[in-house]
């Protein structure tokens, strides 16, 4: 089945770039990731050559948005927006009108408050990288174990052992203490993740219904059972589909709302 | 972007004189905290210099991460205050940015003078030159959290300055001179009062100036207040002001800037916030040097004045403070500087960010910096964050 790329979303985050390209039904036809590396510009760039035609109208947003940029675009076709706005464009364009959304990067964590299809208020992480993604890998490096296997431990695990350290730096030599007082490995991982649903609960209230999206509850899928253990019942906790593409799929629709304005002279190839 | 006042560019040889006159050494030097008797100071012949004053500069010409480490190695966490820490590592590095104004070494101290209204480290700064200089350390600890200053508090802190007063004294050498001290209180009243319809002036929309002139501007009403130069300054600028055209300045929204500046950032900070036509109005931080002195009753007003700042004050009266404030300068949203090093004018830790939304509907930012250890505050963060607020604002 052949579909016209036509609008794709861009967001390039600090760990991943992630692309989606919208079809016919404005749901995602396409979507690729990779490793953002040290050069935004280049991953951005090869990510967006891997779809099947050029992007009519292109949405830009993530960590690298300032620092992107195709020539072969011309800049009425492109729409820059922060994570923020793509985020709760994409909420909208799922139809969840209310609820809150924890968003979990590489290196920041955002919480979205939404009414009426509204966005109210967002707040952010501090300025520590505890309980976002590059704790997790910085741990898995320590431990030498891949996500998926930290993951499958925690699932199977029920105790957790707390880790309180703010600094993932500490935190892994915290971790590598209890191990020499031979605390199970398992109840370590899992505590490594009830620490990250701790650092998001300090940063605001999270009012039901809440909605979990980024590459670290892609990859970390435990996270959504642990969330929804401390929360209790009273707070349902979803997955949004396609998390970690939730703000590619957001800068997309701001993208074919701009494609499509009336005052747009260069309205893209037919979907 | 807004032209900068011509008045400004008399600041650098008012400057200029203000620190010679320490290398000419013709009269005893006293080292004031910020908000400190520079006023009595002066009355009894000292010439007044300021170590927070001289914080601001390192952090302004960037060399906070050059200092800081010494005073690290002195005892001096780098979480404490880094006007201290990086002030006391230029002292322990022997360097100064005062050679922009042709001074070698920060003048000598003959004493030093706090008032702890601001904070505490102050009392600890102050203590460690009063040791290295083997000069004595007078000060006035005026406690903190205080919704008003009460009748048993300003007689308190009153007996105090008398004291100070007596020990003044004794080392000076002179007897208190009322006439003079009264001389010099009028001066920083005037000077004060200027720099405060200066400040007012903004409440035109759109802002005739802002809070990155203000940090510029302020300069003589803290190192210069009691001293005729700074009323001449003020007495231009309030004059200039109130002849400049902004009607071409676009202005999107006004913003209130709480907590202290990021030296060290100020040129970002005022490109970024002209690109997004944003103007920041006022501060917290430069109305702190608007102070009430009632000519009439120099000491008992400077009492009071001293023990009244914003620093000193509860949540409650901070909280009102805010209100009005933002309220009088038409305030679209706040800005919250949470600084790692300076807890005590930091003060979005208790609350009053949320308070202030539901009494009077503002939204707010809060950011993290510091005011002089950069290493605190990223450029990339910051833009983003504002970048967000402002796409949420919209």
């Amino acid at each position: 089945m052949t579909r016209s790329p036509g609008v794709i979303g861009l967001d390039i985050g600090s760990s991943y770039v992630k692309a989606v390209s919208l079809n016919t039904g404005n749901g995602i036809a396409e979507k690729y990731v990779q490793k953002t590396g040290f050069d935004y510009t280049s991953a951005a760039s090869l990510l967006v050559e891997r779809f099947r035609r050029r992007p009519a109208a292109l949405g830009v947003t993530g960590y690298g948005k300032n620092r992107w940029q195709d020539n072969n675009i011309s800049a009425a076709r492109v729409v820059y927006k922060t994570e923020i706005s793509a985020l709760a464009r994409a909420m909208n364009h799922l139809g969840i009108l209310d609820g809150t959304l924890v968003d979990i990067g590489g290196q920041d964590c955002k919480i979205l408050k939404i009414k009426n299809g509204k966005l109210v208020e967002h707040a952010l992480n501090r300025r520590c990288a505890a309980g976002t993604g590059s704790y997790l890998e910085f741990i898995a490096y320590r431990m030498d174990m891949e996500p998926a296997k930290m993951n499958e431990m925690a699932v199977r695990e029920k105790e957790y052992y707390p880790l309180n350290s703010f600094c993932t730096v500490f935190a892994g030599t915290e971790i590598l203490d209890c191990i020499k007082k031979n605390v199970p490995l398992s109840r370590l991982v899992r505590g490594l993740y009830v620490s990250i649903v701790e650092r998001v609960r300090e940063i605001a209230g999270l009012d039901a219904p809440v909605f979990l999206s980024g590459g670290v509850i892609a990859y970390h899928p435990v996270l959504l059972e642990i969330f929804q253990t401390i929360l209790g019942k009273e707070v349902p906790v979803a997955v949004v589909p396609e998390p970690q593409f939730l703000a590619a799929l957001g800068i997309a629709a701001y993208a074919k709302e701009k494609m499509l304005a009336p005052n747009n002279n260069e309205k893209g190839e037919d979907e | 972007m807004r032209k900068p006042l011509k008045t400004q560019a008399k600041l650098k040889e008012l400057l200029t004189a203000y620190f010679r006159r320490f290398e000419e050494k013709k009269k005893p030097v006293a080292w004031c905290t910020s908000v400190g008797p520079a006023e009595l100071l002066r009355s009894f012949g000292y010439e007044v210099y300021f170590p927070e004053n001289h914080g601001a500069l390192i952090g302004a010409r960037r060399l906070g991460a050059k200092y800081i480490p010494a005073a690290g190695r002195e005892g001096f966490s780098p979480d404490i205050c880094s006007y201290l820490t990086s002030d006391i590592g230029a002292y322990l590095m022997n360097e100064t940015p005062l050679d922009i104004y042709g001074l070698a070494n920060v003048p000598a101290p003959d004493v030093l003078v706090y008032n702890t209204n601001q904070c505490r480290e102050v009392k600890e700064w102050f203590t460690f030159y009063g040791e290295k200089y083997r000069v004595p350390v007078l000060g006035i600890d005026t406690p903190r959290d205080i919704d008003a200053p009460t009748p048993a508090l300003l007689a308190y802190l009153e007996a105090s300055w008398r004291e100070m007063i007596t020990r003044l004294e004794k080392l000076s050498g002179r007897s208190f001179d009322p006439a003079r001290f009264e001389e010099v209180v009028t001066l920083s009243h005037r000077a004060c009062g200027l720099w405060q319809e200066f400040l007012e002036s903004n409440r035109r929309r759109p802002a005739q100036h802002t809070f990155f002139d203000h940090i510029i501007l302020m300069a003589p009403v803290v190192v210069l207040r009691g001293t005729r130069e700074a009323v001449d300054f003020y007495s231009d600028l309030v004059a200039e002001a109130a002849a400049v055209d902004c009607t071409h300045i676009k202005e999107k929204y006004r913003f209130y800037w709480e907590g202290m500046p990021v030296w060290g950032k100020i040129r970002f900070l005022a490109e970024l916030f002209n690109r997004h036509h944003i103007s920041i109005v006022t501060s917290t931080y430069c109305h702190s040097w608007a102070f009430h002195f009632d000519p009439q009753n120099p000491l008992a007003s400077s009492v009071k004045a001293y023990a009244g700042i914003f620093i000193t004050r509860s949540q409650e009266y901070k909280l009102r403070y805010l209100e009005d404030v933002t309220r009088r300068f038409s305030i679209d949203a706040v800005l919250f500087h949470d600084s790692k090093t300076c807890p005590s004018n930091t003060n979005s830790r208790f609350g009053i960010p949320q308070k202030l939304k539901t009494t009077t509907g503002l939204p707010s930012l809060t950011f993290y910096g510091d005011l002089v250890d950069l290493r605190h505050f990223s450029e990339e963060e910051f833009a983003l964050r504002l970048e967000a607020f402002i796409e949420q604002l919209d």
